[in-house]
């Protein structure tokens, strides 16, 4: 009778998690690890290729970010889920660096305001609320390694309407 | 004396809550039973200990996140009504002025002219988007910068503070217990 009931729980549990509007794809993000320096863009190792042109000059575009190499360590497109928290991890196998994000609120066609927190050694260490912009591209300037900088470029794939 | 009353006098006593009768009452009991003013002062002494360790208000995490939201959503939604009734001042002060407003407007719109003739750099732009836009700190050694583009929204966030990552990570594997535990419980309900 005790298997039975259980089975019978779980199977509820399975049906009203599968109806979770919550869990509906509203879009989806693509998160890059870029790593920049004046040094040498060889010391990023095996895993870093070379950064497209078009992404190095709108990097160059803004003073903190002009750096002479910039070397993409990772890419992910995660999805956006409507009322759940996702994961980006775009340096994997590793998690030592992730982003977390959640939509906020939608502010018009191809906008998006997130929760957005930058995890690193398992540690929060900041979270912010911006608003992603289809097209657009969000820097956040991370630490350093290897004689350069982190760059986490963050960008608003697709939303639904 | 009812040992009820006696109880009731000592829970006020012990939270300076006695009216001058009862504590007049509990005085004379006190002279009495010598036993009972010592457990008195053991009680009183028990309530400063919980008073000291626990504090009297807990703070909700990450408060100052959330003020300071509250805080800037205010000041723009005031900023925002300034303009209407302003201008609604201006416009019974100018009302017996015609004519030298009129004059002003135009030397401004000759003036805002040039200035657009010579490139139109120095006209500033809303920055409504990322002015809504803050960062919260785990840490006081932590400070950002917010970086908006020509139309307002952020396009970068340059962080400072950080501790630098060691040159021996390679990123190459998963370290043990490299998840942090929210990640791992996202997860758990995204495949559930």
């Amino acid at each position: 009778m005790k298997p039975l009931l259980i089975v019978t729980f779980l199977c509820f549990i399975n049906v009203s998690f599968g109806d979770d509007p919550g869990k509906d794809k509203i879009g989806s993000l693509r998160v890059e690890m870029i790593f920049a320096t004046n040094e040498d863009g060889d010391r990023a190792g095996p895993r870093g290729k070379v950064t497209p042109e078009a992404q190095v000059m709108a990097m160059k575009e803004i003073e903190p970010l002009r750096f002479k190499y910039y070397r993409t360590l990772g890419v992910e497109n995660p999805e956006i889920l409507r009322s759940y928290e996702s994961w980006a991890t775009p340096l994997r196998p590793s998690k030592e660096m992730l982003i977390s994000f959640e939509p906020l609120k939608r502010e018009g066609r191809g906008r998006i305001q997130m929760a957005l927190a930058y995890w690193q050694s398992k540690r929060k260490l900041f979270q912010t609320n911006p608003t992603l912009v289809k097209g657009k591209s969000l820097y956040l300037l991370g630490p350093e390694w290897r004689g350069g900088r982190l760059i986490i470029q963050v960008e608003l794939l697709e939303l639904t309407e | 004396m009812n040992k009820e009353i006696t109880d009731e006098l000592m829970v006020k006593w012990v939270d300076h809550k006695l009216t001058a009768t009862e504590q007049a009452e509990l005085e004379v009991i006190l002279l009495e039973d010598s036993e009972l003013a010592g457990e008195l002062s053991a009680m009183r002494s028990v309530k400063a200990k919980i008073q000291k360790e626990i504090p009297a208000s807990v703070e909700p995490p990450y408060p100052d996140f959330f003020n300071n939201q509250l805080m800037r959503k205010v000041m723009l939604d005031q900023v925002s009504r300034l303009p209407k009734e302003k201008a609604k001042r201006w416009w019974k002060s100018l009302q017996w002025a015609w004519a030298p407003a009129g004059a002003m407007a135009l030397v401004l719109a000759f003036l805002a002219g040039q200035r657009l003739g010579q490139g139109g750099e120095s006209i500033t732009r809303p920055v409504a988007t990322s002015s809504l836009t803050s960062v919260y700190f785990s840490e006081d050694s932590l400070n950002a910068e917010i970086i908006p583009d020509a139309e307002g929204d952020v396009s970068a966030i340059i962080v400072t503070g950080l501790s630098a990552i060691s040159d021996d990570a390679s990123f190459a594997e998963i370290k043990k217990g490299e998840l942090p535990v929210s990640y791992q419980r996202a997860e758990a309900k995204r495949f559930h």
